[in-house]
């Protein structure tokens, strides 16, 4: 056995001590909050509160109302993916070269908070209301868009509207991973529509299922859009019972329920989640290369016409609705000149979440693409299971961890508790950006480098570059993510500095008005252009494999 | 089309075992299997086809040779109907099923396809993949179809396994199987051989010639035509009996004496 050089030894004991420095990282600010509620729920269940294990039991009004939130958020995902698959063969098979070019644009409309989106449908619903009220004919119906838009129906509907561009880009993630030439194959002794359902659904379904269990996730811990339609859900009476007691043990034990639904999800999704960053496609080769257009049967083109125009929908009513409610530019810029302090805020604090994001990431992603495989069998878990824990939950967790004595206590109540809020949140997302773009990468370019004895070098031209798409594009989602974040920020942000987003929520309660569409424009603007940012990111690396 | 084909192969088994395979190639190559027609196509500003035209006749075995890039595939696509061509046109048996606004669907053209990467269908067995590519038939003709596909491809035992379990000479194997599976009239192989050793190569060659070159109807109907499009002259001129090569966007014929067709065409 050859023992290693001196130089080679040194390069090796660095790049360990960078990967041990990133992984306490994730343990600390990812897993952290979590694990320090864990720890303090074990330690007040031995000192004699053993009788509030029974809050981990779902009685009372407490079972039916977590069937509820399983229903709207399962329905929601369901018909939010049906509609999404529609709409990614549409845009898949598109003969338009605008169209082609352009079809990963949707997925730049994902981060927008659904409670914005709720805001517009509000304003659409007003609308119609409004111009039905002209015509004498159908005057008495001009309450009936309002009343569509309110309680469960009025969730369920923006829940399926605000998830749709997520369902369309995932779905034609899942749609396009197929091999072109497997499906070619099927085309020369089927037609379309059978191959359709014999050969590309089952191959895209490990992928499609990822999606749908991602979307039923979201839409489960989302509390934002049904409290706004008064329609109560099991997340909300989470942050409501720590808002009571102020117990974080009571907090997690009561929603145990719903976190164990959440992880079953993310479980029985994993093997979709894994096969989709690791799928072929994303190599070089042959698998990029697309499959010849299809010509679908009529019928076909009828249901593909459905989840188009639902999408079409989306993004007319709310850029509409938003510009419609904000009135003018100049009220606009009233609006935010009226945030300015939390807009600057706001800005501050999802630039830092998304740079702190990107190191975890990149060591996280590593880990998962080229470490053993039993390291990898830890890892994935503890990487992905963080996505099914309630956001009012991570705040608490994060409370817990550092409102202690110093020099833990020196963090809690400042301006950096809103970055961690958001790093636990959204680093597992970023990490798995950056894993996908890694397998896109051929494996043989990290190996050549490794030849080459000048470490520094190696990193900054060639592994950063390399990895350059995939990290912005992760930057960018956390950044558009981390604007629109609530749930845990609303219980950790420091006494007298508020995000955009707590300020948009508050006034969402009063009802619609000038201001708060205003706030909701300007956010949804930089959402968008982080979301085009990642999204050009992952169209650059396309094209570039081609 | 394919299942009909399939059938009307069956019927016609025990005529043509007694007019021997030879004679009937003969009689068959009378007619005009396929007939491509001036046609082009361009990627982006680039011309891969300039006007290509070719011939072939029922029963035929044509290779199409040229360097990588040449438009060999693209050719091959064209006439599956996977691509469409911008100008020019490609009939089968007499039907036009590519021209000017008209394309018929690929499963509607009676071909069979070996593809470069062998494209297996990997959520299914070796058994259901070959019973995929039999749409029309009924459940015993399938299932004896199959079993004979399986036996004269050493494929038995092979049914139940999914293609990653595979040896390579298996996968090639099974998608030479799949391909004749519907009984095509004509029969379309795009690099059949590549990514194999030399060893493997020779063993597989010899197996694609005997079943091409056999035809008694039993997998390859007498007058079924054949494409292989291949860079190797080796695997052209032991597959095939006449040689094109593509050269310019253009198909030159390489083997003289056999047939005028590339010069028919273009008339």
């Amino acid at each position: 056995m050859i023992a290693p050089s001196g130089a080679l030894r040194f390069r090796l004991s660095v790049k360990h001590a960078i990967s041990g420095v990133a992984v306490l990282g994730w343990l600390a600010l990812v897993l952290g909050p979590v694990a320090a509620l864990a720890v303090e729920t074990v330690q007040r269940l031995l000192v004699g509160h053993r009788d509030w294990l029974a809050l981990a039991v779902p009685t009372g009004n407490r079972g039916p109302l977590l069937g509820r939130s399983v229903a709207l958020a399962g329905g929601s995902a369901l018909v939010a993916l049906l509609l999404g698959v529609l709409a990614a063969t549409a845009l898949a098979s598109a003969r338009r070269p605008l169209v082609r070019r352009w079809r990963w644009a949707v997925l730049a409309f994902a981060p927008i908070p659904p409670y914005i989106q709720a805001l517009a449908w509000d304003t659409a619903a007003a609308g119609a209301g409004r111009t039905l009220s002209r015509v004498p004919a159908l005057e008495s119906f001009s309450n009936l868009p309002s009343r569509v838009i309110e309680g469960g129906s009025g969730s369920a509907w923006v829940l399926v509207m605000a998830y749709l561009p997520l369902a369309v880009g995932l779905a034609l993630l899942a749609i396009e991973s197929v091999p072109a030439d497997v499906v070619e194959a099927g085309r020369v002794v089927r037609g379309e529509i059978v191959v359709f359902g014999r050969i590309v659904l089952p191959l895209a379904a490990p992928m499609l299922f990822a999606a749908g269990g991602l979307l039923f996730i979201l839409g489960l811990l989302d509390y934002s859009v049904p409290t706004l339609y008064q329609f109560p859900v099991y997340a909300l009476a989470v942050f409501a019972e720590f808002d009571a007691y102020h117990q974080p043990a009571r907090a997690l034990l009561y929603a145990a329920p719903l976190i164990a639904i959440a992880m079953m999800a993310v479980l029985v999704t994993q093997t979709g989640l894994r096969r989709a960053a690791a799928s072929p496609a994303w190599r070089l080769g042959e698998a990029t290369r697309r499959a010849s257009l299809p010509s679908w049967p009529i019928a076909f083109r009828a249901a593909q016409a459905v989840g188009l125009l639902a999408l079409a929908l989306h993004v007319v009513v709310l850029l509409g609705g938003l510009v419609a409610g904000a009135g003018s530019v100049r009220l606009v810029l009233a609006a935010v000149g009226s945030a300015w302090d939390e807009v600057v805020f706001t800005l501050g604090v999802a630039v830092v979440a998304a740079l702190l994001c990107l190191p975890l990431a990149a060591a996280v992603s590593a880990a998962l693409a080229g470490g053993r495989t039993s390291v990898r069998a830890i890892a994935w878990p503890l990487v992905i299971l963080p996505l099914a824990v309630p956001a009012p939950l991570i705040g608490v967790g994060l409370i817990t961890l550092w409102n202690r004595s110093w020099p833990l206590g020196e963090v809690y109540g400042s301006e950096a508790m809103p970055v961690l809020a958001a790093v636990a949140r959204f680093a597992p997302l970023a990490a798995l950006i950056v894993l996908a773009h890694r397998r896109r990468l051929d494996p043989l370019l990290f190996d050549a480098v490794q030849l080459v004895d000048r470490p520094v070098a190696a990193i900054w031209q060639v592994r950063l570059p390399l990895l350059a798409p995939g990290l912005i594009a992760a930057g960018a989602v956390t950044f558009a993510l981390t604007l629109g974040e609530l749930g845990a920020t609303l219980l950790v942000a420091p006494p007298g500095r508020g995000t955009l987003t707590m300020r948009i929520y508050n006034y969402l309660h009063y009802g619609s008005t000038d201001a708060v569409a205003g706030l909701c424009l300007a956010m949804a603007a930089g959402t968008l252009v982080a979301g085009a940012l990642a999204v050009g990111a992952l169209s650059g690396w396309r094209r570039g494999m081609r | 089309m394919a299942a009909g084909d399939e059938m009307s192969g069956e019927r016609n088994h025990d005529s043509n075992n007694a007019l021997g395979a030879r004679e009937a190639i003969a009689r068959a190559s009378t007619i005009h299997r396929l007939v491509v027609r001036d046609v082009e196509k361009s990627l982006g500003a680039r011309k891969i086809l300039a006007g290509t035209s070719m011939q072939v006749g029922a029963g035929e075995s044509v290779a199409i040779r040229g360097r990588s890039g040449s438009g060999k595939t693209t050719l091959l696509r064209i006439i599956a109907g996977l691509e469409t061509p911008d100008a020019g046109t490609v009939a089968i048996d007499g039907h036009a099923v590519s021209g000017p606004g008209r394309a018929d669907a690929p499963s509607r053209r009676g071909i069979g396809m070996v593809f470069q990467g062998s494209a297996l269908w990997p959520h299914m067995t070796v058994a259901a993949n070959l019973r995929f590519a039999m749409p029309g038939l009924d459940r015993a003709a399938v299932a004896a179809r199959t079993s004979t596909l399986l036996a004269h491809l050493e494929l038995d035992g092979l049914g139940d396994r999914y293609p990653d379990t595979l040896s390579g000479g298996e996968v090639h194997r099974v998608a030479l199987a799949r391909a004749l599976a519907p009984g095509p009239q004509l029969l379309l192989m795009d690099e059949p051989l590549t990514h194999l050793d030399a060893e493997l190569r020779e063993e597989m060659l010899q197996l694609f010639e005997r079943i091409i070159q056999r035809r008694d109807g039993e997998l390859v109907a007498p007058d079924a035509s054949v494409i292989v499009v291949t860079h190797d002259p080796v695997v052209a001129e032991r597959l095939a009996s006449r040689v094109l090569v593509l050269m310019n966007g253009r198909l030159e014929q390489d083997v003289p004496g056999q047939s005028t067709s590339v010069e028919e065409a273009r008339g």
